[in-house]
């Protein structure tokens, strides 16, 4: 799967980060893209592109607070979880993904 | 820029002892404090403890990162204690807490490179060989060494 998304947590200093560094771990040990954007207190980094979006198969929401942008992602499969989802299993959280777009 | 910048030897204790959250959290403040990281010890934890009603800080793996945003706050800093014996905390996955990263953060102004630096040092945490890296170090340059042997994509 090509997988985008972003996280956001409520201090934006340490969950946001931890979040995303296991999404993306898990992303890549299951064989897929994977390209995060985070919120946090430096601002947003990683920010997604258009080409980003346009290529991604779903969009993954991490977040404990409202995250910005979102109207980016108008028409894509969007998932929103809440940041303790992925912190505590990156890779359950995938699998359920995947098995849910094939469908 | 390093992580030594962040968390320094001053403010880590690999032999603390302690019997509840509370107690790790108010002696890693006076760590703080020593090293003039913060101003306030109440005016810290406060916001710490404020921090912590939000949800839990405990993401699992014998690992808890409390934090605060704090007016109190003078030094982006990470201060760190290896218990010597594991203490309730509220955690992802049920287990108690071997490893405590207190986080340290000035509400306004924070130096952008500073942030960096955590952001990175939080992104290491999450890597299983890292904590059980962590969990086995007896000084605090190999912690360091920990932190920058692991690459992350933050």
């Amino acid at each position: 799967m090509n997988i985008i998304g972003v996280t956001a947590c409520t201090a934006g200093i340490a969950h946001t980060y931890i979040a995303k560094e296991k999404l993306v771990k898990a992303a890549l040990e299951m064989g897929h893209t994977v390209k995060i954007e985070t919120q946090g207190t430096i601002g947003t980094e990683d920010e997604l592109t258009r080409q980003d979006v346009e290529k991604a198969d779903i969009v993954i929401i991490a977040a404990d607070i409202k995250v910005g942008g979102k109207e980016r992602f108008t028409g894509k499969k969007v998932i929103e979880v809440p940041m303790q989802m992925v912190i505590k299993s990156p890779k359950a959280l995938l699998q359920k993904i995947e098995e849910k777009l094939k469908g | 820029m390093d992580f030594v910048e962040v968390l320094r030897p001053a403010i880590v204790d690999l032999q603390m002892e302690a019997n509840h959250k509370q107690e790790v959290i108010t002696k890693l403040a006076e760590l703080l404090f020593a090293d003039g990281a913060i101003l306030s010890r109440e005016e810290y934890i406060n916001d710490v403890n404020e921090r912590e009603q939000e949800g839990p800080t405990g993401i699992g793996n014998f690992v808890a990162i409390p934090h605060g945003k704090s007016d109190s706050v003078v030094k982006i800093s990470v201060a760190m204690a290896k218990l010597q014996s594991p203490i309730p905390w509220e955690t992802l996955d049920g287990n108690p807490v071997k490893i405590v990263f207190l986080f340290a953060v000035p509400k306004q102004n924070s130096s952008n490179e500073h942030l960096k630096l955590l952001s990175q040092l939080a992104a290491v945490l999450a890597h299983d060989d890292s904590i059980q890296l962590l969990l086995e170090v007896q000084n605090p340059e190999d912690i360091f060494e920990v932190f920058k042997s692991q690459k992350t994509s933050v």
